[in-house]
């Protein structure tokens, strides 16, 4: 008896049954620790050079009642010296009203795009593309309001709007200063393939007048990337993405490959702005995870971008270039070995690097989101 | 006689546009978690329209919260999952982005067999330095067949429903297909507690 219950007894997470039901009263902790080393500076980078810290996030969660559940995210960061402690998440979110509704009212990460609903310690590299670090600072969160349908097709369809108070992506005195409109659909091609893919509206009414734009383009030469708001802005933001994982009999533990790809463009960038004036930028990346804790990758993105000098613009060009080896010993750690080639035009700070990076979790068991 | 041609106009424009909801294939739908969940379930109402989340080629602990399992959980009438943190990874996110107002924690609809069942060799401690590893298996003391498998790392199944019903059980409310599982459940608990499977 002892030899057949022994390595299931190693195995079993069965006291969590009687943890999760004190766990009912008490918020879900959990920590994210986010470290690095990085051999050269890089062009829009938000990690800097040698040792650092990235995301140090201490997020808690709850039901709050059978309609509503909570959840807040503080993130810890340094920047040259001063520790900055931001709230990257205070939301309440409703659980399960009619017509397939969803609300959430607070701060949260918008929902445009692939990647920034996303938490960015889920993500497969170092840092996110070029074009997500100039267009929306990384991941662009706000204090706003959401309102999701889940529509009733037999396959996925939602369709979202937000309206964010906007200082975060660029300051201004608008009330409502971002507005953000999303359609996603989604499905199996089989057990072994699923797919999703998306389109986003984001509508900034607080573009920067040129000055702000000019002080943006001053911090950015200082090396001083703050990790909120974006260095590139425009009235219009469009985001298409798409995402397709192939994994053997649909068993994702053992391997997975995903390729996901967006494209985004902002146009409307200033008053002097012409049409031709716009951003743009995309990338595609292809990650496979070729044994249940091993994963590889390669990234390859370009942003064009206008840089605002008062009545006109200069002409900015990155191309990046990412391999990536990541080692998982389990959910809830993983090491990852990075290396990036920059090409740019209109950077002075474009180079190539090494990353080494860790991220761990401690305490509540992340969600396997998409 | 005939449709009404005006309301042609509008009735187009909500098929183009998808709003349409089907005509229901069966009007009862379930979402099991595993496929044991489905082979019980299906034995009760056989008519009822099924979503298994995992197969039994795939670990049941790493699946993902994809768009298919959320349009399903969001159709679905009732869950019926294992509980005691398999599906930790992905059913609540599920059960977050399906919004479905039936099936949430604490509501009926959202059935976990761990909340009717005895645990098997639970501990008094897990703590991650054990390794990442979720594995329950469900007991009780009644010597019949065993019920439900579950073991993340052999992938074998240590329980096995039994696979005859009698005509009666069939069911096609809520209620009674709750009470249909739990009955099973505690009527099919394993010999895995005395060693003898």
């Amino acid at each position: 008896m002892l030899n057949r219950i022994v390595p299931f007894t190693a195995l079993s997470l069965a006291l969590l049954t009687r943890g999760a039901e004190a766990s009912e009263l008490n918020p879900d902790v959990s920590l994210t620790l986010d470290g690095h080393y990085k051999q050269n500076d890089t062009a829009l980078s938000h990690r800097e050079q040698g040792f650092g810290l990235g995301h140090t996030e201490l997020s808690l969660s709850s039901p709050i009642d059978d309609l509503f559940s909570g959840r807040l995210t503080t993130v810890f960061e340094e920047h040259d010296g001063e520790s900055e402690v931001l709230i990257e998440e205070a939301y309440l979110q409703t659980n399960g009203l009619p017509l397939g509704l969803n609300v959430r009212a607070g701060r949260f990460l918008s929902q445009v795009g692939y990647l920034n609903g996303r938490h960015m310690h889920e993500d497969d590299f170092v840092e996110r593309p070029a074009a997500y670090r100039a267009l929306l600072g990384s991941h662009y969160y706000d204090t706003g309001l959401r309102l999701n349908a889940l529509l009733p097709t037999p396959f996925y369809w939602q369709i979202g709007a937000e309206a964010f108070n906007g200082n975060q992506l660029s300051e201004g005195a608008e009330d409502i200063g971002v507005y953000t409109l999303n359609t996603r659909v989604g499905g199996d091609f089989s057990a072994a393939q699923s797919w999703q893919a998306g389109l986003s509206y984001l509508h900034n009414r607080q573009i920067s007048t040129d000055e702000e734009n000019h002080d943006h383009a001053l911090d950015h030469e200082h090396g001083h990337d703050h990790s909120h708001g974006a260095s590139y802005t425009g009235k219009n933001l469009y985001i298409a993405d798409v995402v397709w994982k192939w994994s053997p009999n649909g068993n994702t533990r053992e391997q997975q490959f995903t390729l996901s790809a967006e494209y985004l463009y902002a146009d409307d960038l200033n008053t002097f702005a012409t049409s031709d004036d716009y951003h743009e930028g995309w990338y595609v990346s292809g990650v496979h995870q070729f044994a249940p804790q091993w994963s590889a990758g390669i990234r390859y993105g370009e942003v064009d971008l206008r840089e605002a000098h008062g009545d006109h613009f200069h002409s900015q060009r990155l191309k990046e270039t990412d391999v990536m080896l990541a080692w998982s010993r389990s959910h809830f750690s993983t090491l990852r070995l990075q290396y990036t080639h920059q090409s740019a035009t209109g950077f002075s700070n474009a180079d190539n690097t090494v990353a080494l990076q860790y991220v761990v979790s401690l305490g509540a068991h992340g969600a396997h989101g998409y | 006689m005939g449709t009404d041609m005006r309301y042609l106009p509008l009735f187009i424009a909500a098929v183009l546009t998808g709003l349409v909801s089907l005509p229901a294939r069966a009007d009862f739908h379930v979402f099991a978690c595993e496929p044991e969940w489905t082979a019980l379930a299906r034995t009760f109402i056989p008519d009822a329209h099924f979503t298994t989340a995992t197969s039994y080629l795939q670990d049941p602990h790493y699946i993902e919260a994809r768009p298919s399992l959320i349009a399903a959980m969001s159709r679905a009438d009732i869950a019926v999952c294992t509980g005691a943190s398999l599906e930790a990874g992905w059913l609540p996110a599920l059960l977050q982005r399906a919004g479905n107002p039936d099936i949430q924690t604490g509501q009926p609809g959202l059935f976990f067999a761990s909340d009717h069942a005895q645990l098997f060799a639970p501990h008094d401690h897990v703590d991650r330095s054990m390794g990442d590893a979720a594995a329950i298996l469900i007991a009780s003391h009644q010597n019949q067949k065993p019920a439900q498998w579950l073991s993340a790392q052999t992938r074998k199944p240590i329980l096995v429903l039994p696979g005859t019903v009698t005509d009666d059980s069939k069911t096609d409310t809520l209620a009674e297909l709750i009470s249909e599982i739990i009955n099973r459940l505690e009527s099919a608990m394993p010999e895995v507690a005395d060693g003898s499977l």
